[in-house]
């Protein structure tokens, strides 16, 4: 009928308190001093060093990005004003090379016209005097018919 | 008391028997120190080789211990609070640690290949010495944090809402290490026994899901009694208005 | 120890454990269907609510631990054993 206590022994038992409690309380204490001298301290030193150090940094990094927000502002209005300087020779050279267009188009259009009216002229004068050669070739022929009609009759 | 009638060679229970070391009129669960000393020794390895060379790039066993060092301080920081944490720390953080190792120890090392001319080795959290000492250690704590925090004004804790609360506060101060030993005890010796009957019934391959449910118990149980200490002690130094 | 006191502390035992897991196990149940219905509302916060769950759960757990300690005590450590 007993077997069932078989393995509890006959002195102690499984709620034996005894001098192990408060001997392993001391030993718990003293576990907790030495890992806070050889872990909480030390790891807790370098975790927190190294926040700080995350946290400078990041400071310093947005203190640069800040600088170089503003770097990249001037430039782009450098490049603002280049633009704008660029563009203005751009169209003072193209209002240049107009004006130079129109002068030599002009320049040319008087030349042909010229050259043109003189051609006429020339053309008139020679068709004058081929009309003149033309009316007096005309006259002799004229005469020379009279004489003959006249001389057949 | 007889003999029984299932005592296998490489499976018999042992519950409550202890390998007694006398000195002079005091005697101690031997078992339960060896196991002790062994684990708290691994620990301090642990800890003394992770520290060895610390550096900003943590690696290795750094790594490990600077993530143990942080969880600790989400811990102690979320329960006691921003003001007094760091006095509490390394006592809430070695709580967690020796409650962790020793479960774990106790179940991950083959203790039972060593035998004892009594009793077994084990989980020293196995044993209600080892608890109800945390327990206490744990009562004490939060009593010292509240007087040396508030000095007596500690005591309208006590009487805070209403003057009727007096006697569940009272009755509290006993139940809190009696819940917080027998807690740990009662789950570690669960584990323990389950497995031994297990393996005790089938002594193979079954017991191992078992064993890792025992595994993730006492992790939880190690958190949960490291939690609570630290709620105990943010409870003593909380300012009421 | 009379067979008398043997029986009625097996019979104790066994009631002690098993009286003892229905509570807490009607509690993990509602527990578990809560974190399910968060879970289901917002599957982001699934770890947080495993968290507190398996804690919850380990506090459910010690009430049928202590049933398991009283079990413990009659079977192993009984005060009437005498």
């Amino acid at each position: 009928m007993s077997s069932l206590l078989l393995f509890g022994a006959s002195e102690g038992g499984l709620f034996d308190f005894d001098a192990t409690l408060p001997l392993m309380a001391a030993q718990v204490v003293l576990l907790t001093y030495i890992l806070n001298v050889l872990f909480f301290k030390p790891v807790g030193k370098v975790v927190e060093e190294r926040e700080d150090y995350v946290l400078t940094s990041r400071t310093e990094a947005k203190k640069k990005l800040a600088e170089v927000e503003k770097l990249e502002n001037d430039l782009k209005n450098q490049l603002k004003g280049a633009r704008q300087a660029a563009q203005k020779v751009i169209s003072e050279a193209e209002a240049d090379s107009e004006k130079l267009y129109k002068e030599a188009l002009a320049l040319a259009n008087s030349e042909a016209n010229a050259s043109r009216e003189k051609v006429r002229k020339e053309i008139d004068s020679q068709r004058e005097s081929a009309l003149n050669q033309l009316k007096s070739d005309a006259d002799k022929l004229g005469d020379l018919i009279v004489q003959k009609l006249l001389a057949a009759k | 008391m007889g003999t029984s009638p299932f005592v296998l060679p490489f499976a018999a229970l042992e519950v409550g028997q202890h390998l007694y070391w006398q000195f002079g009129k005091l005697r101690i669960h031997g078992q339960v120190f060896m196991t002790s000393w062994i684990l708290i020794g691994a620990l301090l390895t642990l800890v003394v080789v992770g520290t060895k060379k610390m550096e900003r790039d943590p690696k290795g066993v750094q790594n490990l211990l600077e993530f143990l060092w942080d969880y600790i301080r989400d811990l102690a920081r979320t329960q006691i609070g921003e003001k007094v944490y760091r006095d509490w720390m390394p006592f809430i953080g070695t709580l967690f640690l020796f409650i962790f190792v020793s479960n774990w120890g106790g179940a991950l090392i083959p203790w039972k290949l060593i035998e004892l001319p009594s009793g077994e080795l084990g989980a020293p959290t196995a044993d209600i010495n080892t608890t109800v000492a945390l327990a206490l250690l744990v009562s004490l704590s939060y009593f010292y944090a509240g007087l040396s925090n508030k000095g007596l004004r500690y005591f309208e804790y006590y009487v805070h809402p209403t003057p009727i609360m007096l006697p569940f506060k009272i009755v509290e101060d006993f139940t809190k290490p009696l819940s917080l030993s027998f807690r740990l005890f009662g789950n570690i010796l669960a584990d323990e026994l389950v497995v031994a009957v297990l393996v005790f019934l089938v002594p193979l391959v079954l017991p191992v899901p078992v064993m890792f449910l025992g595994l993730f118990t006492s992790a939880i149980q190690a958190l949960i009694f490291a939690t609570l200490a630290a709620y105990y002690i943010g409870e003593a130094v909380e300012e009421h208005h | 120890m009379d067979s008398i006191t043997t029986a009625a502390s097996v019979v104790a035992a066994g009631l002690a454990v098993g009286l003892g897991a229905i509570g807490p196990g009607i509690g993990q149940g509602s527990a578990a269907q809560g974190a399910v219905e968060g879970i289901a509302r917002q599957p982001e916060a699934e770890g947080k609510i495993r968290g507190t769950l398996l804690l919850s759960f380990a506090f459910m757990e010690s009430l049928t631990i202590y049933g398991l300690v009283v079990a413990l005590v009659l079977l192993f450590a009984n005060p009437f054993a005498g």
